[in-house]
């Protein structure tokens, strides 16, 4: 049990509040994290949020580091956490004040958070996967015909000098990727 | 991300051959117009790369693409990515500043393209590119073709520019300055300027 969870700070007897609530979620990877939390917040003895939220800030090797009111929506609200890392914070430290292997738990919070993210997102209507697209149905141009070779078989790309290089073409697509959603 | 450079000269598939290789699992948007792009900005969705090829359909008109609508875009809690082209006389005339006390038609546009990282794409082959292209000549006979060709760049006769503008009666002087390409005659015949209405109706073609 973590010492940070003990809430008997000065020898008086700790009035213990009340556990979080379990949120309510449809069945699905987002209720199998929400139940995965809060059976783990149970195993844990159900501590404070203060007092998670203390044992979150006494490990520097946490990638995440969320304060006691995201601990209490990672917990008891029935949405899918923003943070990734501040979920498998939260599993890991309730994870060893339950005695459960910390690493495993993580491991599964981790999954669990990736496909529960898959299963909310917002597919763009008409949206095609990068990796699917059509060059031609993109606005590239069709390429002389040669017999032998078939139409829609686009030629080989020649590397251009603009693809590469700090201010290249691949440099900004990659600043921009890195860039989005990063700003809020 | 904007592509600047002329008709055929290469910038689409630049950016296709670019955003395949680092984003091929986002998905990809191409909007028919700036309708689809206002509601895209008000719904934006996972992981998305917004395609913009041939930009001033966008830009163009009461109802085009505005500053506003990019940084909805841009500022989304989910990523997304615009990669827009654009032929350099259009993005000239769209980012003109008016002159002191003149009227300033293009504000819209102006803003729209003051918020894009561009790169221009060259409509001819440098020697380091020229020396790539021979290599893969070698794999891809069209390639042959287009390097043995005379009169037009290796990208331009790959995409067949010169059969369209033969077709079109439009090889020009006029047509050169609209597709942002130096002109080369291959037929003298055809170097009468067309009406630059003629060009801007028909003349040159969106793509590439």
């Amino acid at each position: 049990m973590l010492d940070a969870m003990s809430g008997n700070e000065g020898g008086r007897p700790a009035r213990r509040p009340r556990v979080i609530g379990r949120p309510q979620v449809p069945p699905g990877p987002l209720a199998d994290l929400k139940a995965l939390t809060y059976e783990l917040c149970l195993d844990a003895g159900a501590p404070t949020l203060d007092e998670i939220a203390a044992a979150v800030a006494a490990d520097d090797k946490l990638a995440g580091a969320p304060g006691r009111d995201t601990i209490g929506r990672v917990i008891g609200d029935s949405g899918l956490p923003t943070s990734q890392a501040d979920v498998v914070a939260v599993v890991t430290v309730l994870a060893r004040a339950a005695r459960w292997d910390p690493g495993d738990a993580a491991g599964r919070a981790r999954n669990l958070w990736g496909a529960a993210r898959m299963a909310s997102a917002r597919y763009p209507a008409g949206g095609v996967r990068v990796g699917e697209v059509d060059p031609r149905r993109q606005g590239v141009h069709p390429a002389i015909s040669v017999p032998g070779i078939p139409d829609e078989v686009p030629p080989e790309y020649v590397p251009r000098d603009a693809d590469d290089g700090e201010f290249g073409v691949r440099a900004k697509v990659a600043a921009a990727a890195q860039r989005a959603g990063s700003c809020c | 991300m904007l592509l600047t450079g002329g008709s055929s000269a290469g910038k689409t598939r630049c950016a296709f051959e670019a955003v395949t290789a680092l984003l091929s699992d986002w998905w990809l948007v191409y909007p028919a117009g700036p309708g689809g792009l206002a509601a895209l900005a008000a719904a934006p969705a996972l992981r998305t790369v917004v395609w913009l090829d041939e930009l001033q359909r966008y830009l163009d008109g009461e109802h085009g693409l505005t500053g506003g609508m990019v940084r909805a875009l841009l500022n989304a809690p989910d990523p997304v990515v615009i990669i827009a082209t654009i032929w350099p006389d259009r993005y000239a005339a769209n980012t003109a500043v008016p002159g002191p006390g003149g009227t300033d038609p293009h504000a819209r546009e102006r803003e729209v393209l003051d918020l894009a990282d561009t790169v221009r794409i060259d409509p001819t082959f440098s020697p380091a590119e020229q020396d790539r292209a021979r290599a893969a000549a070698a794999r891809d006979r069209r390639l042959a073709v287009a390097l043995e060709a005379e009169g037009y760049g290796l990208t331009q006769t790959l995409a067949a520019a010169p059969q369209l503008a033969q077709r079109r009666g439009r090889l020009s002087p006029w047509f050169a300055l609209a597709v942002g390409q130096e002109f080369q005659p291959v037929r003298p015949e055809l170097a009468e300027p067309p009406a630059v209405a003629d060009v801007f109706r028909g003349g040159a073609q969106p793509g590439t």
